[in-house]
């Protein structure tokens, strides 16, 4: 039977709702996942094979119908180790889930890259970059005008910041006023299926800066949505539940 | 004006200034040793973004056409550590979204932070691979080591540096030690090493004898147009500028890969009285300056 993995912490009102609407689920935590999850991942270069053992229970990568993947906090291996075998088991540990989320064959929201796991500070920079590049967008990143941290920047300027969630090819917003920008993205959504199958990105928040027009500000990979407005949490999730389930 | 960063005495940026100041080119460096006398001042105007970098050899008016870059990693305590880190952070932001000419740019090279996942590229950019596992269940990793006959070496996950190991009888017993810490096995390839080293369109064959690089002997030819030609295709679709690709080549002419570095020790794979490598960087340095730019040191 196909299983949904759902990677997040209890309070995590996303994950509840998507909990709520997909049929078989399995859920943990990412401090779970990464300290208590026995896996193992065969490649071949053609094909992809393994397994996860979570809670004494071996279930198979193939029958994964999709994961959910919205860590809070980085795991830590115990202290008992030693400070330096301690960085060393938890570069690893990690190296080796980057490898085994990306190589899943199922759909993953979100197939976290390498410099995510390395805590790279221009991670979500790069990926805003990419995706203004991608859909024809001016790049306006998040500190343009507003004060760089650690870096004297320029004059601030008056303007709004806007959000649009990319659920796979879906588009989700609660603003009306927000069509103009949704419109543009539906027209580019062969572009935004390219950056989210390059990036692994397929459910962002997207921040949008608005002067006279649209500028990308800031993706962010792993929304938090606990003071989401309920229809907007309704919208994300059950287009999150239809891609995983 | 090109600019070098990283430290002066790490034997890459060594002979890359070395060669710079051969041809003749105008650069400057921003030593990371001394990383808390550096300041970066980013000023936007409209649309367009400006960085003015001051420091060391920087005064923040000249225009910089191409960057080479290749970051010092550690620094001797830790207060130094932070203001190296910091400056990295800033530097990186720079080598984001310059439009200059920068080889490599960081925001292009964390795919060998996890080997696994770079091999998974790599096959699917068409190069052969072992097959490996990754895995933290002893089971899983002796039925690996059966079906193979035994035939597995085993090495780290991540970027970090490990000595990859033939499993032998005694590793058996330490399976159980997986549980603590995920390992890597991979199918044992015999066969002849090399490293190809890509600079832009081209490539340079160096032929590894037990784990040393023999340069008395010409590589080229060993490996295949159509390898080399992956090898190039892999770097660009990374975007990458260099690379250096450890490959081995069996007894029946097949290359399988192992991974890519995005920031290789090149000058150990060149004679120092012919550095074809470094020539080739500095070549395409000197050739790919941008103009107008947006980078003054």
């Amino acid at each position: 039977m196909a299983t949904t993995l759902v990677v997040a912490e209890p309070k995590d009102r996303l994950a509840q709702y998507v909990c709520g609407l997909v049929p078989d689920v399995i859920c943990c935590t990412g401090r779970e996942l990464l300290a208590n999850c026995g896996f193992a991942l065969l490649q071949d270069g053609t094909s992809v094979e393994g397994s996860l053992t979570l809670a004494g229970q071996p279930l198979p990568l193939a029958q994964l119908s999709g994961v959910l993947f919205r860590p809070v906090r980085r795991w830590r291996p115990p202290s008992g180790l030693g400070a330096r075998h301690r960085a060393f088991v938890r570069h690893e540990t990690q190296a080796a889930w980057c490898a085994v989320l990306n190589a899943l064959t199922c759909p993953v929201f979100n197939r976290m890259p390498p410099a995510w796991w390395l805590d790279d500070t221009l991670y979500r920079a790069h990926l805003a970059q990419v995706f203004a590049q991608q859909l024809g967008l001016p790049f306006s990143p998040a500190g343009d005008g507003r004060g760089a941290r650690g870096l004297h920047s320029g004059v601030p300027s008056p303007e709004t910041v806007v959000s649009v969630y990319a659920v796979g090819k879906h588009l989700v917003a609660i603003d009306p006023t927000l069509r103009a920008l949704q419109s543009h993205l539906a027209a580019h959504a062969a572009e935004l299926a390219q950056w989210q199958h390059a990036t692994g990105i397929g459910f962002a928040r997207i921040d949008f800066a608005h002067r006279r027009g649209y500028a990308v500000e800031r993706v962010e990979p792993l929304p938090a949505m606990g003071r989401a407005p309920e229809a907007l949490l309704d919208g994300v999730s059950r287009r999150v539940a239809e891609a995983l389930a | 004006m090109i600019l070098v960063i990283g430290n002066p005495a790490d034997p890459v940026i060594e002979r890359v200034t070395a060669a710079l100041a051969r041809v003749g080119a105008s650069f400057a460096r921003i030593d990371e040793r001394a990383a808390r006398t550096y300041e970066i001042e980013r000023s936007v105007d409209g649309s367009s973004v400006q960085w003015q970098i001051r420091g060391g050899d920087c005064v923040g008016q000249r225009a910089v056409g191409a960057i080479f870059v290749r970051h010092e990693p550690d620094a001797p305590d830790r207060a130094t550590l932070e203001a190296l880190r910091k400056l990295r952070r800033q530097l990186d932001l720079v080598l984001l979204s310059t439009v200059c000419t920068v080889i490599n740019r960081p925001a292009c090279a964390t795919a060998n932070y996890s080997k696994p996942y770079q091999l998974r590229q790599m096959a699917a950019a068409g190069f052969l691979v072992p097959r490996t596992l990754v895995t933290n269940l002893p089971s899983a990793a002796l039925r690996f080591i059966r079906n193979l006959g035994g035939s597995v070496i085993f090495k780290g996950v991540s970027n970090l540096k490990t000595v990859p190991q033939v499993v032998q009888l005694q590793h058996l017993d330490q399976l159980s030690w997986l549980e603590h810490c995920p390992t890597q096995f991979q199918e044992f390839i015999a066969g002849e090493d090399f490293r190809v080293t890509v600079v832009d369109a081209a490539s340079v064959v160096t032929r590894i004898i037990g784990g040393e690089p023999d340069l008395s002997l010409s590589a080229e030819g060993s490996l295949s147009t159509e390898v080399l030609q992956q090898c190039v295709r892999f770097t660009q679709q990374q975007g990458l500028v260099m690379s250096g690709i450890d490959l081995r080549r069996t007894s029946a002419g097949r290359a399988y890969a192992f991974e890519l570095n995005p920031y290789p020790l090149f000058t150990y794979y060149e004679a120092e009285e012919g550095p074809r490598i470094t020539e080739r960087i500095v070549e395409y340095l000197v050739k790919h300056q941008c103009a107008p730019s947006d980078v003054c040191v």
